[in-house]
């Protein structure tokens, strides 16, 4: 038996539990390297591939007259010698071909929608912040969006957030430059690493104007501005909660430290 | 003494409904104003007229 069918046919089995781990890590939450290794991502197919073709098989068997040849089967898997095998078990597929097709075809579909249910439910239940073992890869994601504050033993939950501020600090001609903007977008390169930041209603400073109180933050005449990653030595994230209150439900000190906007801003 | 009407309550705790409405003045005032805000104890922030208790989470 040519070695070659049999690689065709062993992908062709396993290629429900592929399919389905593509629907599952299809959404930005998780890294699509271009670059993974197929026999590693065969070999985790395996489970899943199995699990769905075993339950497809007993529908097809309860619910239809059809049933799989699993001697056939093996006969293809591992080969025959005999010409007489070989031409008996084509003979049979040939008779088979449509709902042999038909039945992948099913399988392939299954497998592929429930990459996409497991994937909703694991983000709807909020598993994948709860468990550890459920995160998916792109672990940016979670620091972005805030949702690492639903993570367990942290504070406060990603719900309450209102405002998320970031503040990246980067090289730029030998100066050190921080660079403020509430966040607007994010970009990752194949492998999960930050490629650039993307800020809205961004301000600058030089790190060395804190010294210097005078100095006041640089409006920068933009709305957005994205900074490549190789220029960011690091990012702070600030998340806030804010709520709008009436002036009478203010505590005296509350009103001794009042920041007003339009005082600030022209200072 | 909270005020009644488009006040929602969360978890004990009176929320305004339009608080998680992005409006540019208000985003742009916060990031000028980030730096001034108390890690801990958070800040009262008049923005235009109108008053907002914000406070650092997580």
């Amino acid at each position: 038996m040519n070695i070659a069918f049999t690689t065709v046919l062993i992908f062709v089995l396993l290629s429900p539990g592929f399919l389905y781990r593509i629907a599952y890590n299809s959404s930005k939450i998780s890294v699509r390297n271009p670059n993974k290794n197929i026999l590693n991502e065969l070999t985790w197919s395996i489970i899943p591939s199995l699990t769905i073709h075993i339950i497809c098989i007993s529908l097809v068997e309860y619910f239809s007259d059809f049933y799989v040849d699993f001697e056939q089967l093996g006969t293809l898997l591992l080969g025959v010698t005999s010409e007489n095998k070989v031409d008996v078990v084509f003979s049979q597929l040939g008779n088979f071909i449509y709902p042999i097709f038909f039945y992948n075809i099913s399988v392939l579909t299954i497998s592929f929608l429930a990459g996409i249910g497991m994937q909703f439910f694991i983000r709807h239940f909020k598993w994948d912040r709860k468990y550890r073992y459920f995160r998916f890869s792109n672990k940016w994601h979670y620091i972005f969006s805030g949702e690492c504050l639903d993570f367990p033993d942290v504070p406060d939950k990603f719900d309450e957030i209102t405002d998320k501020i970031i503040n990246v600090l980067c090289k730029a001609n030998d100066k050190t430059i921080l660079y403020i903007g509430e966040f607007f977008d994010y970009y990752i390169d194949s492998s999960g690493d930050l490629e650039a930041v993307h800020l809205k209603y961004p301000v600058r400073r030089y790190l060395n104007d804190e010294i210097d109180k005078t100095k006041t933050y640089y409006n920068i005449p933009s709305r957005y501005l994205v900074i490549p990653s190789k220029d960011i030595i690091n990012i702070n994230f600030r998340y806030f909660k804010r709520e709008e209150v009436d002036a009478i439900d203010l505590t005296p000190e509350e009103l001794k430290n009042l920041l007003d906007f339009d005082t600030e801003s022209k200072t | 003494m909270p005020k009644l009407g488009n006040n929602k309550i969360v978890n004990g705790s009176s929320r305004r409904k339009d608080d998680r409405i992005s409006n540019p003045e208000i985003s742009s005032a916060i990031v000028r104003l980030s730096h001034k805000i108390s890690r801990t104890n958070g800040q009262v922030v008049k923005i235009g007229d109108k008053y907002y208790r914000i406070k650092e989470i997580g």
